[in-house]
C-alpha cells in the first residue's frame, strides 16, 4: 500500500511537469495548447532516434533546442496571428498544429522505414538507468524516482526564474495585469515567446521522461498531454504551485483507482479515474482548487 | 457583407432560401445528390458518399453547439459510439431498424443532457476539458468486459439489414437514398431550429451569455437544449453508420472521431449549421480518401495515414488563419463577386 502511494506521488511529479507547460502558456496568452502532447511525442521520438549515436544526456540536451524552436515557430506562425480571436478558435488551431506535428513525425518514420538500408528499431536507451533502489523497506523504481527528482529540479528552476530574474518578474506582471505591465515597459512579445519556449522545454522533458517510464516511445506518449489536463484543472489553470498539488492528486488517484476500483469496474479504470475526479471538482469549484476566479461583467 | 444588401421584410430574414442563386443551387443540387448514383453507379463512391453524409450529421450537431451556442464538446465521437450500439441493441430487442435509429438518438441525448449539466458553470477551456473527460470515460466504459454484451467486446457488433416492408434497403443505391433522406429530414429540422426564436436565443447565449440572461433568455435551458440536440445528431449519425456498415466495434468511434468532427466544422464553416457541416465533412472524408487513392495509383503504400494527418493539420490551420468562417464564407465571397460582377464594390 505504502509503495503504491509513493508510486502515485512519483508519477504525479511527471504529470505536474507536463502540466506546468500548460500553465505557463495559459498565464501569458490565456490559451491552452492542445498540440502539447504532440510536442512531447516529437521530443520522445527525437531522443529515441539520437540516443544510439549520442550519450543519453547529450541526446537529451540536443533535442531541447529543437523543441524550443518548434514552440517558437508555433507561436509566431500560428498562435500570434490569431490572438484576439475567440479562445476556442485558437485552441482548435493548436489541435491542427498537433495533427501537423504528429503527421510529419509519422511520415518521417514511415519514409525512413521504406528507405533501403534502414536500421531496425534501435533499443531505447532511457535517460535514467533502469533498476530499483532499496530505501529501508521501500523498493523504488529508479526511473520513477529520477523522473520525479527531475521534475522537482525543473520546478525549482522555474521558481527561481519567476522570482529572481527580471524577465520572470516581467512575465508575472504580464499575467497579472497586462496594460499596466506594458505601461511599465514590459515587452509583450518577449514575455509570450519566453513562455512558449519554456512550455516547449517542459513538453520535451516530460515527453522523454514519460517515454522512459512507460517502455520507450510509442503513440501513447501523446496522452501525457491528456493526462496533464486534470492536473491543471485541479490545480487551477494559472497556478504553478497548484500544478504540483494537482499532479500528486492525479498520480494518487490513478494508482489507487487501479488498485482499489479496477477489480470491480474492469481494467483501465485507473486511467479515467483522475478525469472523473476532475469533473467532480469542477462541479463544485468551477475554477479549480487554486485557480483565480474570474468575475464576469456584461 | 457588402454595404447595401438588406432585407426589408422580416419574412425574408426568416426564409429558408434567401437568394436566387441558392434557389438555383438547390434545384440543381438536390436532384443531383439523389440521382447521381443512377447515372454513375459505383459502389466505392456510394460508400464514401454515405460516409460523408453520416459525418455531416454529427458535424451539424456539433456545429449547432459550437457555432451557434458557443459551447464546445469533444465527446461527439463517444456519443456516436453510444448511438451506434444503442440502435443495434434496440433493433435486436425487436424495434424496426428505421425506428431504432431515432429512438437511440433520444435515449443517448439523455446522456448528453447529463454531460451538458456542467455547462451551466463551466466555460470555454474548462468545458472543453470536461467534455474531453466524457470522451475518455466512454471510451473506457465501452471497452470494459462488463459492457461486452453491448459492444461486442473485442469483436464487431453486427446490425440487422435495413428494410422497409418488402423493400430491402441494406445495400447500394437504396441504402444511399435511405441515408440521404434521413439526413435531409434532420438538416431541414436543424435549419428550421436555427432560424427560429430558439436559434436567436442560442446566438444570444454565444455572443454574451450574461447579457442574454439579462434580456430574458433562459441561458441554462438553451445551453442544455443545444447539448441535447447535438448529442441526438451524433447518436443518429452513429446509428446510421452502424446500419450502413452492418458492423461496428469500439474502434469505430474514438477520440480521433471527435477531432474529425471538430475539423469538419472548422473547415466547413462555424455557425453555418447545414451547409458548413456538409461541405466540411466532404472535405474531411473526401480529402484523405483522395490522398489514399492517389497514393495507391502511384504505387505508394503505408504513408497515407501520415499524409492524412499532415493534410488535416494543414487544412485546419489554413482555414483558421486565412478564412476563419470556412468554406461557406469562401463560397459567399464568390457569390458576391458574381453578383457585383464587373465591379469589386457596389455603390
Amino acid at each position: 500500500m505504502i509503495d503504491l502511494v509513493i508510486d502515485g506521488v512519483l508519477r504525479g511529479g511527471i504529470y505536474a511537469t507536463a502540466a506546468v507547460g500548460y500553465v505557463i502558456l495559459y498565464r501569458s496568452i490565456k490559451v491552452i495548447n492542445l498540440a502539447y502532447g504532440a510536442m512531447a511525442l516529437l521530443a520522445a521520438y527525437l531522443y529515441w532516434m539520437l540516443t544510439p549515436q549520442l550519450h543519453p544526456l547529450l541526446g537529451f540536451l540536443a533535442i531541447l533546442p529543437v523543441v524550443a524552436l518548434l514552440a517558437v515557430v508555433a507561436d509566431k506562425a500560428v498562435v500570434r496571428p490569431m490572438l484576439g480571436e475567440p479562445v476556442i478558435q485558437i485552441i482548435a488551431a493548436t489541435i491542427g498544429l498537433g495533427y501537423l506535428i504528429k503527421g510529419a513525425l509519422l511520415l518521417v518514420l514511415q519514409l525512413g522505414y521504406a528507405l533501403p538500408g534502414y536500421q531496425q528499431v534501435p533499443y531505447e536507451t532511457p535517460l535514467l538507468p533502469r533498476g530499483f533502489v532499496e530505501l529501508g523497506a521501500l523498493r523504488l523504481d529508479l526511473n520513477f524516482l529520477g523522473a520525479f527528482l527531475a521534475s522537482i529540479v525543473a520546478f525549482l528552476l522555474l521558481w527561481v526564474f519567476y522570482k529572481k530574474t527580471s524577465l520572470g518578474i516581467a512575465m508575472r506582471a504580464m499575467s497579472n495585469d497586462r496594460p499596466s505591465a506594458v505601461a511599465f515597459g514590459v515587452r509583450p512579445t518577449e514575455a509570450i515567446t519566453t513562455s512558449w519556449i519554456l512550455a516547449g522545454l517542459l513538453a520535451a522533458i516530460s515527453g522523454v521522461l514519460y517515454a522512459g517510464i512507460f517502455g520507450g516511445p510509442s503513440g501513447s506518449v501523446e496522452y501525457i498531454g491528456v493526462k496533464a489536463l486534470p492536473v491543471i484543472i485541479l490545480g487551477g489553470l494559472d497556478s504553478v504551485g497548484g500544478a504540483l498539488v494537482g499532479g500528486v492528486i492525479v498520480g494518487l488517484a490513478e494508482v489507487l483507482g487501479k488498485l482499489l476500483l479496477d477489480p470491480y469496474l474492469g481494467g483501465g479504470f485507473g486511467e479515467v479515474f483522475p478525469l472523473l475526479v476532475m469533473v467532480a471538482v469542477l462541479l463544485v469549484r468551477p475554477y479549480g482548487l487554486f485557480g483565480t476566479e474570474r468575475i464576469e461583467r456584461v | 457583407m457588402p454595404a447595401g444588401v438588406f432585407f426589408e421584410k422580416h419574412e425574408k430574414v426568416l426564409a429558408f432560401v434567401k437568394w436566387p442563386i441558392h434557389k438555383a443551387a438547390l434545384l440543381v443540387g438536390l436532384p443531383l445528390a439523389f440521382l447521381w448514383p443512377l447515372v454513375f453507379p459505383n459502389d466505392y463512391l456510394l460508400r464514401v458518399a454515405i460516409w460523408v453524409i453520416v459525418w455531416s450529421l454529427a458535424a451539424a450537431g456539433f456545429n449547432l453547439l459550437f457555432g451557434l451556442t458557443g459551447q464546445i464538446s469533444l465527446a461527439q465521437g463517444a456519443f456516436m459510439a453510444l448511438g451506434a450500439f444503442t440502435s443495434i441493441q434496440l433493433a435486436a430487442v425487436g424495434l424496426h431498424p428505421l425506428l431504432a435509429i431515432p429512438a437511440a438518438g433520444v435515449l443517448v441525448s439523455g446522456v448528453g443532457l447529463v454531460f451538458g449539466l456542467p455547462s451551466l458553470r463551466l466555460k470555454e477551456l474548462y468545458l472543453l476539458i470536461s467534455t474531453l473527460a466524457a470522451q475518455f470515460f466512454f471510451d473506457w466504459f465501452l471497452r470494459t468486459e462488463q459492457m461486452a454484451w453491448f459492444t461486442g467486446g473485442a469483436y464487431a457488433k453486427y446490425a440487422p439489414p435495413l428494410n422497409l416492408g418488402p423493400l430491402d434497403l441494406s445495400y447500394g443505391y437504396p441504402l444511399y437514398v435511405t441515408v440521404a433522406v434521413i439526413a435531409t429530414i434532420h438538416f431541414l429540422a436543424l435549419a428550421n431550429l436555427s432560424r427560429s426564436y430558439i436559434g436567436r436565443a442560442l446566438k444570444a447565449v454565444r455572443d454574451r451569455d450574461i447579457a442574454a440572461e439579462i434580456i430574458g433568455v433562459d441561458v441554462f435551458k438553451y445551453k442544455l437544449l443545444a447539448f441535447v440536440v447535438s448529442t441526438y445528431m451524433a447518436a443518429v449519425a452513429g446509428g446510421l453508420w452502424a446500419f450502413a456498415l452492418r458492423s461496428v466495434s469500439v474502434e469505430s468511434f474514438t477520440f480521433l472521431t471527435s477531432l474529425e468532427v471538430l475539423a469538419a466544422v472548422l473547415i466547413g464553416g462555424v455557425g453555418r449549421v447545414v451547409w458548413g457541416s456538409l461541405l466540411g465533412s466532404l472535405f474531411v472524408v473526401g480529402v484523405p480518401e483522395a490522398i489514399k487513392n492517389a497514393l495507391a495509383l502511384m504505387g505508394l503504400r503505408g504513408i497515407d495515414i501520415a499524409l492524412r494527418d499532415v493534410v488535416f493539420g494543414a487544412l485546419i490551420l489554413t482555414f483558421l488563419l486565412l478564412e476563419p468562417l470556412g468554406l461557406v464564407e469562401l463560397l459567399r465571397k464568390v457569390k458576391e463577386r458574381i453578383r457585383l460582377f464587373p465591379f469589386r464594390y457596389f455603390g
